[in-house]
């Protein structure tokens, strides 16, 4: 099941709401758990015999390891860490490259059983590892499908407190509608103009251009809305997650744009994989290494195929430029053309993710430049820009922090009228947001077919 | 206590104020919307069918044990509760008014242009396809020698209005894609220049705004301007007919239903001296008129023209004008052949994508000596069933042949040996 979908919205989410609301606190975290496990059947059933195999396996690892850590033989924890942890990449990458049906969020979850296995072994969180609550941890509804992918670390802390506080419910309904809006009204139209952009015969390197801005604004709306819902929901019920985008777009180095663009992912490469290896605390050669084994990581963590090869090591290269190469220089550059050049270098990078082929991202990326361009601009190109620029301009809002700011610059003034307005607005924005969710499920006949 | 608070803290309590104020109105508005929607879906009983959507709906679906295990349960019951969602019809024409307010001029495919037209965009040629159709249709008339071969390709809309398209949109040039097609075909066969008589007429009618037809006011007028080259020496004078005010054709549909309604007009011959009848063989049924009135309670009211498309529609009249005309065709042709009528003894409408059959043995069973193809541009553009029964039709005509020159061989031999 989808938060944008409308049996959430609309049946599981109230219902969620009103039973969590009247049921004794100690009640809380087993009818999560039975929520999560309704959520994550609906519509995957025969995927949730995969989840809970995994959950059962890495349990006993993770206690396990937690044992032998107590009575002080590292070694044979070690060795179970990595055997375990062998066993959960394996079967992520049975999964991803045998073309077989992938059980729904592994990417995500497989993360997150890896992550309870690391903080136990490095003693970040008591050896101990009670069953209830890894269960919980690895199906939370908020998180299992798309992320964030919270450390055990940090779940860890507040499972048994989690009191849900008035403002704090209040900031997560609102935090999710604002991700329900990018997802509904601004990524989901993005992605029917983007198809229809990808669809045309004469492609002009004007076309390649705007395909790579609706693109981006569509991945990071798409994203980062999903990201938001999940937290938000997550609050609802007394969860604090670390946010997962800070507006990665107005980063002004692609070192700066990773610290801010999927944050859980990173910290997840960062803590278990570039700090385990030695991280930046070695000689230049090493680092080098260990950043990138991070980036081809964090490629093929994306997608099977060689365009996210490409795109890590693509991304690995940009990071080793910017630490060892240019970064130093690019500091006299002013700011504003910093993050442009970030943008462009990000940009041109999300080519391998839209164009599924090798040859079709080359060959796009070939058009930007005017390499095999049906031309530099046409009224076709035009037409797609004239058609598209309002959202594109409202997108591009929404991907920096202009559109908060001045939304609580206007409603928060001294008389409260500019608020209720605001209010108004989020109820038609959420109207127009079930409008574009039952507008894609429009199918008209022309002949009957009853 | 004395309120020892500086202005400014006392600014950032009223804004934080302000905004949990916010935070609890949305929530309270968002969520009596979302309760009373939940509601109104509960108490709202099932529709069967949705009439803008011209299909059934899909209904709550039965809990069994293989559908929970294999998640189609789920499935089914999302797609239940989208088609049976309270005030659908009225949603979709919110995303609608959305993408207009965004100005974004295509929904589903349509582009919405200038006066409420709508505009299917052109499908582009597909290269292979378009030389396997020019081939077929060539070599099947070199195979049927002695038949005159008219061709006739309707442009869509699109490529005609382009001064009712959006500001600046761009589709495929369907002009040249006839204008190419048409240069390949060999000049035995008489080529019908409708995209320039289409261009020339000084009509705003020719096309439907809200259906990917064109009108029978745009049949008409190329049946004006095109009729010596079809052999019509003197067109007759037609009375029109305007039989609906309510059509609401494909596009709309597809588009969401929101924009614009047409009139249909049929034109039925001044004088009435040629009788006719027409005859379904597939569906055995026979009518004294091509029209079909009850198809104006459908919702697609184009199938007012002999209820849309059939394998094979035969016309007799009673024209005696000794022409017996084969059309080849797609459902432009449906609008075009009201004008026909008076000049033929017979006419044939087969359209090969229902029509499985021979096409020679109509040729040779109605004494066929015309025959026009009569096709949009989208159909012969991207269709691949013209080509497969022509190509059908030659191969069995060849194969006729060998077989009679056998059977010719075979009876000078029988005549030899009697010699013997």
């Amino acid at each position: 099941m989808g938060f944008n979908s409308l049996v959430f919205i609309f049946i599981l989410l109230p219902f969620a709401l009103l039973v969590y609301k009247y049921i004794p606190k100690q009640w809380h975290n087993i009818f999560l758990l039975i929520l999560s496990l309704f959520f994550y059947a609906w519509g995957s059933a025969p995927a949730l015999i995969m989840i809970l195999l995994s959950v059962g396996f890495n349990f006993f690892a993770a206690r396990g390891i937690g044992q032998h850590i107590e009575s002080g033989d590292k070694r044979t924890a070690r060795i179970q860490l990595i055997a375990s942890v062998a066993f959960d990449v394996a079967l992520l990458a049975v999964y991803k490259y045998t073309g077989l049906d992938m059980p729904l969020g592994i990417s995500f979850y497989s993360f997150s059983v890896m992550s309870c296995l690391f903080d136990v072994y490095y003693g970040k969180t008591s050896a101990q590892v009670e069953f209830f609550d890894f269960f919980l941890y690895v199906m939370f509804f908020p998180k299992i499908i798309s992320g964030p992918i919270v450390k055990w670390e940090d779940f860890r802390a507040q499972v048994h407190n989690h009191a849900v506080t008035r403002d704090g419910f209040l900031q997560g309904f609102e935090l999710f509608l604002a991700g329900f809006f990018k997802k509904a009204l601004l990524a989901d139209k993005l992605g029917v103009t983007l198809a229809s952009l990808l669809a045309r015969p004469q492609q002009t390197v004007g076309l390649a251009w705007i395909g790579v801005f609706v693109y981006s604004f569509e991945l990071y709306l798409d994203f980062s809305g999903y990201s938001d819902m999940a937290i938000g929901l997550a609050r609802m019920f007394g969860f604090s997650f670390k946010k997962n985008f800070d507006y990665p777009y107005t980063s002004e180095s692609v070192s700066v744009f990773w610290r801010r663009w999927h944050i859980s992912l990173g910290a997840w490469f960062r803590d278990y994989v570039y700090i385990p290896l030695g991280g930046s605390r070695c000689n230049r050669g090493t680092q080098i290494r260990n950043l990138m084994i991070v980036w081809v990581l964090t490629g093929i963590w994306h997608g099977s195929t060689l365009n996210y090869l490409i795109w890590g090591l693509y991304h690995g290269s940009l990071v080793l430029l910017d630490k060892f190469v240019i970064g130093e220089r690019l500091q006299k550059v002013p700011r504003r053309l910093r993050i442009l050049l970030t943008d462009a270098a990000v940009f041109i990078g999300w080519v391998f993710f839209f164009r599924t082929g090798i040859g079709d991202a080359f060959a796009h990326i070939g058009r930007l430049f005017g390499i095999g361009a049906a031309g530099f601009w046409s009224r076709a190109t035009t037409f797609s820009l004239t058609e598209n620029l309002i959202l594109l301009i409202i997108a591009a809002l929404c991907c920096s922090p202009w559109m908060k700011n001045m939304h609580a610059k206007l409603t928060y003034k001294k008389d409260g009228a500019a608020m209720y307005i605001s209010v108004a607005l989020y109820v038609i924005l959420f109207v127009f947001g079930v409008a574009g969710i039952l507008g894609s499920t429009w199918t008209s006949f022309m002949y009957a077919n009853f | 206590m004395p309120d020892n608070k500086t202005p400014q803290q006392k600014k950032a309590l009223y804004k934080r104020s302000l905004i949990r104020r916010h935070h609890r109105i949305v929530f309270t508005a968002v969520m009596a919307l979302i309760v009373l929607l939940f509601l109104a879906n509960l108490l709202t009983p099932s529709k069967k069918t949705s009439d803008a959507e011209n299909r059934s709906l899909a209904q709550r679906p039965h809990i069994t044990a293989g559908g929970l295990r294999d998640g189609s349960f789920a499935e089914d019951f999302d797609t239940y509760y989208s088609d049976q969602f309270v005030f659908r019809n009225q949603f979709i024409k919110l995303k609608f008014i959305g993408n207009m307010l965004l100005h974004i001029k295509e929904n589903n495919g349509v582009l919405i242009g200038k006066e409420k037209y709508q505009f299917e965009i052109p499908a582009v040629p597909d290269e292979k396809l378009e030389a396997k159709t020019i081939q077929s249709i060539n070599e099947y008339a070199k195979a049927s020698d002695g038949i005159e071969t008219r061709m006739m390709i309707v442009p869509g809309s699109a490529a005609i209005l382009k001064d009712k398209l959006p500001v600046s949109a761009s589709v495929p040039d369907q002009v040249k894609d006839i204008k190419d097609f048409y240069s390949q075909i060999d000049d035995g066969i008489r080529k019908i220049d409708t995209v320039k008589i289409l261009k020339q007429a000084d009509s705003d009618n020719l096309y439907y705004k809200t259906d990917h037809h064109w009108t029978s006011e745009g049949a008409y007028t190329v049946f004006k301007a095109a009729a010596h080259e079809l052999g019509i020496k003197k067109p007759g004078r037609y009375n029109k007919y305007t039989v609906s005010t309510s059509f609401k054709g494909s596009l709309s549909s597809k588009s969401g239903d929101f924009i614009g309604k047409d009139t249909i007009e049929v034109y039925v011959p001044k004088s009435n001296e040629t009788d006719y009848y027409v005859s379904y063989p597939n569906a055995q049924e026979k009518r004294a008129s091509i029209y079909k009135p009850e198809m104006l309670d459908v919702k697609d009211q184009y199938l007012v023209f002999f209820g849309g498309n059939h394998p094979l529609v035969e016309i007799n009249t009673t024209a005696g004008t000794g022409r017996n005309l084969l059309i080849l065709k797609d459902s432009y042709a449906n609008a075009f052949v009201q004008f026909l009528i008076p000049y033929y003894d017979h006419i044939i409408m087969v359209d090969p994508r229902y029509y499985y059959d021979n096409v020679n043995m109509v040729v040779s069973n109605y004494g066929i000596n015309e025959i026009l193809y009569l096709y949009s541009a989208d159909t012969l553009f991207t269709d691949t069933s013209l080509s497969d029964a022509l190509e059908a039709a030659a191969d069995a005509a060849a194969e006729d042949q060998d077989q009679s020159e056998e059977a010719q061989g075979e009876e000078t031999q029988r005549e030899e040996s009697q010699k013997e």
